[in-house]
């Protein structure tokens, strides 16, 4: 599974412009144990941008959002001009390939592998990628990807 | 999902046991199955062949994420699994780097054998299979000269040395 964190708010807005027709895909599988992704991340994002004044057309549940095959059936309104991708940034590449018409917007960065635990709902990162070293380790809530400073896993 | 490929081959997993061993060959269902490497069907070609060469395979399991420490403590604990778990002496877990580590971890004391490598994360379609789009080792993007959109698996793994398919 592949632990992701997501962007600050701030930094997903100024890859908007205000004109856009916003589009968000959560992804429901190793995003969403990370607090990146899946419905409640997606509507909260939507309910987000549209109190600051952005057009949001729907949120898409995908899956998996790195399978290109989810996406044939994807209810992803045709008038976004751009897409949020609650996912890792091998999401994004998947949605940028995918939808070459619209926008896609990178919301989250890629820290590493994890393994995981539902019944302690802890995560734990065993493998990271170039200068996420510090992160190697460190547990997190599953699902808020809140970290934690103790270690059980 | 991540991108994984072999390390090592059937003659490796072969030296590697000994015809005392109790075998069980275990499979993750996830991203291993997406890169054609793990999954229930290869998981029992391989132990029909260990069992062919003169290997003694007690149990083939099938792990729904090798990621996952309860599935996997659940093996090794649950009364309908957990004799044969405490019977085996090797474990053959097919799995990424993870799933291995996490294998070797739950059952501790007996052999594990480590010959899949998780090399990144990539996206996988039907019509080219699994590509590794972002690699954990940042050089491996420049030894590879690694396109934006990613490159197959079975490119890769040619460049590199490694092996693809079902050991």
């Amino acid at each position: 599974m592949i632990k992701s964190e997501m962007l600050a708010y701030d930094a997903i807005k100024k890859q908007l412009d205000k004109k856009d027709k916003v589009g968000i895909i959560t992804c429901n599988n190793c995003a969403r144990l990370c607090g990146v992704g899946g419905p409640e991340k997606g509507e909260e994002l939507e309910a987000k941008l549209s109190k600051d004044g952005y057009k949001v057309t729907g949120v898409t549940d995908m899956l998996v959002a790195c399978n290109f095959e989810y996406y044939k059936d994807a209810n992803v309104s045709p008038d976004a001009t751009a897409l949020l991708v609650l996912g890792c940034p091998v999401g994004l590449k998947v949605v940028e390939q995918v939808y070459k018409d619209k926008k896609a917007v990178k919301c989250a960065e890629a820290v590493g592998a994890f393994i995981f635990s539902p019944s302690i709902n802890r995560l734990k990162v065993e493998e990271v990628f170039a200068g996420c070293e510090a992160k190697k380790g460190t547990e997190y809530s599953i699902l808020t990807g809140e970290a934690l400073k103790d270690q059980k896993m | 999902m991540i991108i994984c490929a072999r390390t090592k081959s059937y003659d490796d997993i072969k030296a590697w046991l000994t015809p005392e061993d109790k075998v069980i060959v275990m499979t993750c269902n996830i991203c291993i199955k997406g890169c054609g490497i793990g999954g229930r069907r290869l998981v029992d070609r391989l132990a029909k062949k260990l069992d062919k060469d003169g290997f003694n395979v007690i149990h083939t399991e099938v792990v729904g994420f090798a990621c996952n420490k309860d599935l996997m403590e659940e093996r090794r604990d649950h009364p309908a699994t957990k004799d044969i778990f405490a019977e085996a002496t090797a474990i053959i877990p097919i799995a990424c780097g993870e799933g291995i580590h996490n294998a070797a971890h739950t059952f501790e004391g007996k052999k594990v054998f480590d010959g899949i490598t998780g090399l990144g994360v990539g996206s996988v379609s039907a019509k080219e299979g699994p590509k590794l789009i972002l690699p954990f080792d940042p050089t491996l993007a420049e030894k590879l000269e690694l396109p934006p959109e990613g490159m197959k698996l079975k490119d890769l793994a040619a460049k590199l040395g490694l092996q693809t398919g079902g050991f």
